[in-house]
C-alpha cells in the first residue's frame, strides 16, 4: 500500500473546522456521519416506509370493507398483511426510535456525535438496503413473504412457501436486524462514555434512559432472532433440518426464538415511546417530571420482565408452561401502572397548556390505556385461548403498537421539529390533525374488540355477509378512511413550514432538557457552549439561574465565577484557535453576574 | 461507572434467577439457554465496567459538581464524513443474497465489503498519523 503519506507529520494539514459534513448537496448527505444528518435520513426513510405500510392496510381495509373478495385475491391478501405487519413493525416503529434516538441522545446528553460516527453511518445504509430486499418480494414471480410477521415454520419453511420472495424477507431482516443492533451498541456506548461532565446517569433525561434500556433489549433479543432467521435460511436453502419435523426438527423451537425476540420486540418499539411523552408532559405542565427514580426503575423493570414472558404468545400451542408466563406477564402491568401513575402526576396541580405535542401526547396515554387493559385480560391463558387469533388480539396489538408510536411519532414531530429546522409547524392544522386522527383510530380499532368477541379470525381476507360481524368491519373501514384524511393537515403543515415559514428561536416551548440550550438546527458539533448540568433540567435552570431557588444553581456555584474566564468555558470539543482569540465563545450575552436578562 | 456496572450486573441476576426459575418450572431447554445466554451479557458489560471503574475512578461525568473542564481535551475521534460506510453496508447487502442468487452476487458483494472495510481502517490510520 502505498496511499500513507510520505510526508513528515508537520506538513500535514492542520485540523480544519470545517473538517467533517464540508460536501455539498447530495453528496453531503451520502457520505455524511453527523448525527443529526443520519437521524434525519432514519426519520424521512422510516416515515415513507410507514407511508407504504399505511398502503397496505388500506388494501386490508379496503378488501374487509364488503363481504366476498373484490380487490384482492386470497394469496395477494396475505402477502399484503404479511408485509403491512413486516414494514410496521421491523421497518418503522424501529427505526423511527432510531431517528429519534440518533439525533436527539448525543443533544440531550451533551456530546459531540454518537460514539462510532462511520458506524451509525454503516447502520443507516443496512436498514435502508435491508428494507428495499424486503420490498423487493413484491416484484418476484411468486410473490412477497406472505406467511405473516411471525413467519412460523413449517409454513414459512421450504415446502410451506418455496418462493423467493420468502428468502427476500429473511435476508432483508437480517440487514435490518444486524443495523439495529450497531445502532443499540452505538447509542449504549454514546450514553455511557460520552455525558457531559455533570450529566450524571441520574440526571439524564427519561428519554435517554429509556433508549438506553431499549438497546439493552435489541442487544439481548435481537441476535436470538438474526440466528433463528439464519436457521430457517438454512432450512430453505441448504436443506437444513432445524425446524422441519420429518427431518427431526422442531417447529415449536422457531416459536420459542422468535417470540424471545418478539416479545421484547414490543417493548422495543414502545419504550422509546414513553420516553417521548415523558419529555413533553413536563414541559407542557410547567412541572418537573414527577417520580424521576420511579420512572427509572420502572422502565428497568419493564425491560427486564419484557424479556421472560415471551411464550404468552403461545398459550395455544399446549406446550408451553402456563404459570409462569401468565405470571410475569400480569407482573408487567405493576411497572406499567407506575408510569402512568408518574405521568398522571406530572400533570396534577400543573399549568396545563395543549398545543399539538402535548395533544399528542395526551392522546398516547388513552391509546396506551386502552391497549394495556386489553393485555391484562390477554395474560390470562383461560381467556387467551377464546381470544387467540382473533381480532380482539389485532386490536389489542393495534392499540399498544399502532397507536402508541403513531400518537408518540407525531408528538415527537410536532415537539422537536423546532429544534431540527428552526421552523414552527402550524398548531391550528396540528389540532385539526389530532381531533380527526383520534376519531379515526379509535373508530377504526374500538370495534375490532366486538368483532374479534363475535368469532372474527384475523388473517382471513374474506367474509360472509351473514357473519355477525359484517357491520364492525365496515365500521373499521369508514375510520381507516378518516385517518388517511387526519395526514391531510399534517402534509398540509410540513408543506407550510417549507414554503412559508415560521422562524422561531432556539427554545419556542421553554423545555428543560439540554438540546434546547443550542441553536436551532444545532451546529455542527452540537454545542458552542453549555451550561452547567446541576439537575436533569440544565436549560430550566439556565433560564431562571437569577431566580432564587428555582433554578438548581447556587450562587456560590463555581462555573459561576469560571463564566469570566472566557476560555475556561470553551465546549471541551471544539477548540478553534481563530474563535479563541477572538474570544466571543459563549452565551450570546453578557455573563450572568452583570446582566440578569435572559440569554 | 458506578451506576453502568450495577446496571449490567443486575441484569445479569435477574437473567441467571429468571432462568433457574424457568429451569425447575417448566424445564424447556430453548428458554433456559436464551436466559443463560442473555445473563452473559450483563455479566461481560457489568464486569467491563466494573473493571475500568476500578481502574479510573469517577469520570467528569459521574460528578454532580463537575465543570466543563472536566472533560477538556480531546473527547474522541469523530472523523471526517466518510464515503466508506456506503460500499461496507452494499458489500455486506449482496453478500447477504448471495446464497439466494448464487457467486456472481457474493463475490463483488466480498470485494465492496473488504474494500470499503480496508479504506475505512486507512481512514482512521491516517487520522492517527495526523494526530
Amino acid at each position: 500500500m502505498t496511499t500513507a503519506p510520505e510526508r513528515p507529520i508537520a506538513e500535514l494539514p492542520p485540523e480544519r473546522p470545517e473538517a467533517r459534513g464540508t460536501n455539498p448537496g447530495i453528496v453531503g448527505w451520502l457520505t455524511t456521519t453527523d448525527h443529526k444528518r443520519i437521524g434525519i435520513l432514519y426519520g424521512v426513510t422510516s416515515l415513507t416506509m410507514a407511508f407504504i405500510g399505511f398502503l397496505l392496510s388500506m388494501v386490508i381495509r379496503a378488501e374487509l370493507a364488503r363481504p366476498d373478495t373484490q380487490i384482492v385475491d386470497y394469496d395477494t391478501y396475505n402477502q399484503v398483511f404479511t408485509m403491512h405487519g413486516t414494514v410496521m413493525v421491523y421497518l418503522f416503529a424501529v427505526p423511527f426510535a432510531f431517528a429519534v434516538g440518533n439525533y436527539l441522545v448525543p443533544l440531550m446528553v451533551g456530546a459531540p456525535d454518537m460514539a462510532f460516527p462511520r458506524l451509525n453511518m454503516v447502520s443507516y445504509w443496512l436498514y435502508l438496503s435491508g428494507g428495499l430486499v424486503v420490498l423487493s418480494g413484491f416484484l418476484a414471480n411468486t410473490g412477497a413473504a406472505d406467511f405473516g410477521w411471525f413467519a412460523y415454520p413449517p409454513y414459512a419453511g421450504q415446502t410451506g412457501s418455496p418462493g423467493i420472495g420468502g428468502d427476500l424477507w429473511l435476508v432483508g431482516l437480517l440487514l435490518t436486524g444486524a443495523s439495529g443492533i450497531l445502532t443499540a451498541l452505538n447509542i449504549a456506548t454514546t450514553v455511557v462514555m460520552l455525558r457531559a461532565p455533570g450529566m450524571t446517569m441520574f440526571r439524564m433525561p427519561i428519554l435517554v434512559w429509556d433508549l438506553l434500556l431499549t438497546c439493552f433489549m435489541v442487544l439481548i433479543a435481537f441476535p436470538v432472532l438474526t440466528s433463528a432467521q439464519l436457521m430457517l435460511l438454512a432450512d430453505r436453502r441448504f436443506g437444513a433440518q432445524f425446524f422441519v419435523p420429518s427431518g427431526g426438527g422442531l417447529p415449536i423451537l422457531w416459536q420459542h426464538l422468535f417470540w424471545f425476540f418478539g416479545h421484547p420486540e414490543v417493548y422495543i418499539v414502545a419504550l422509546p415511546y414513553f420516553g417521548i411523552v415523558t419529555e413533553i408532559i413536563p414541559v407542557f405542565s410547567r412541572r418537573p417530571v414527577f417520580g424521576y427514580k420511579g420512572l427509572v426503575l420502572a422502565t428497568i423493570a419493564i425491560a427486564g420482565l419484557s424479556t421472560a414472558v415471551w411464550a404468552h404468545h403461545m398459550f395455544v400451542t399446549g406446550d408451553v408452561y402456563l404459570p409462569y408466563f401468565a405470571v410475569t406477564t400480569a407482573l408487567i402491568a405493576v411497572p406499567t401502572g407506575i408510569k402512568f401513575f408518574d405521568w398522571i402526576g406530572s400533570m396534577w396541580g400543573g399549568k396545563l397548556v395543549f398545543p399539538p405535542p402535548m395533544l399528542f401526547a395526551v392522546g398516547f396515554l388513552v391509546t396506551f390505556l386502552l391497549g394495556g387493559l386489553t393485555g391484562v385480560i390477554l395474560s390470562s391463558p383461560t381467556l387467551d385461548f377464546s381470544l387467540s387469533d382473533t381480532y380482539f388480539v389485532v386490536a389489542h396489538l393495534h392499540y399498544v403498537m399502532g397507536g402508541t408510536v403513531v400518537f408518540a411519532v407525531f408528538a415527537a414531530i410536532y415537539f422537536w421539529w423546532p429544534k431540527v429546522t428552526g421552523r414552527m409547524l402550524d398548531q391550528r392544522l396540528g389540532r385539526w390533525h389530532f381531533w380527526l386522527l383520534v376519531i379515526g383510530f379509535n373508530t377504526t380499532f374500538l370495534v375490532m374488540h366486538r368483532s374479534g368477541l363475535e368469532g372474527m379470525p384475523r388473517r382471513v381476507g374474506d367474509y360472509q355477509a351473514s357473519a355477525p360481524y359484517a357491520a364492525e368491519n365496515l365500521i373499521s373501514s369508514i375510520g381507516a378512511g378518516l385517518i388517511a384524511l387526519s395526514m391531510i393537515p399534517f402534509v398540509w403543515a410540513l408543506l407550510r413550514s417549507w414554503r412559508r415559514p415560521d422562524r422561531v428561536g432556539d427554545d419556542p416551548w421553554g423545555a428543560y432538557t439540554l438540546e434546547w440550550i443550542t441553536t436551532s438546527p444545532p451546529p455542527e458539533h452540537n454545542f458552542d457552549w453549555m451550561p452547567p448540568i446541576r439537575s436533569e433540567r440544565p436549560a430550566f435552570d439556565w433560564r431562571y439561574r437569577e431566580e432564587e431557588g428555582v433554578g438548581a444553581l447556587g450562587p456560590e456555584d463555581p462555573w459561576r465565577r469560571r463564566a469570566r474566564h472566557d476560555a475556561s468555558w470553551r465546549p471541551f470539543h471544539a477548540w478553534v484557535e481563530s474563535d479563541e482569540r477572538a474570544g466571543d465563545s459563549g452565551p450570546p450575552k453578557a455573563p450572568p453576574d452583570e446582566d440578569g436578562s435572559d440569554p | 461507572m458506578r451506576i453502568e456496572a450495577t446496571l449490567w450486573g443486575v441484569s445479569a441476576c435477574f437473567y441467571v434467577v429468571a432462568g433457574i426459575a424457568y429451569w425447575v418450572l417448566a424445564g424447556d431447554p430453548a428458554g433456559i439457554t436464551v436466559l443463560l445466554v442473555a445473563s452473559l451479557f450483563g455479566g461481560v458489560g457489568g464486569s467491563y465496567a466494573w473493571v475500568w471503574r476500578r481502574r479510573v475512578g469517577d469520570r467528569a461525568q459521574d460528578v454532580p459538581e463537575a465543570t466543563m473542564l472536566g472533560n477538556a481535551g480531546e473527547v474522541g475521534y469523530f472523523p471526517a464524513s466518510s464515503v466508506w460506510p456506503l460500499p461496507i453496508a452494499a458489500g455486506l447487502t449482496l453478500l447477504a443474497l448471495g446464497p439466494l442468487f448464487g457467486l456472481w452476487v457474493a463475490v463483488p458483494g466480498a470485494s465492496l465489503l473488504a474494500l470499503g472495510a480496508l479504506r475505512l481502517l486507512d481512514e482512521s490510520m491516517h487520522k492517527a498519523a495526523r494526530g
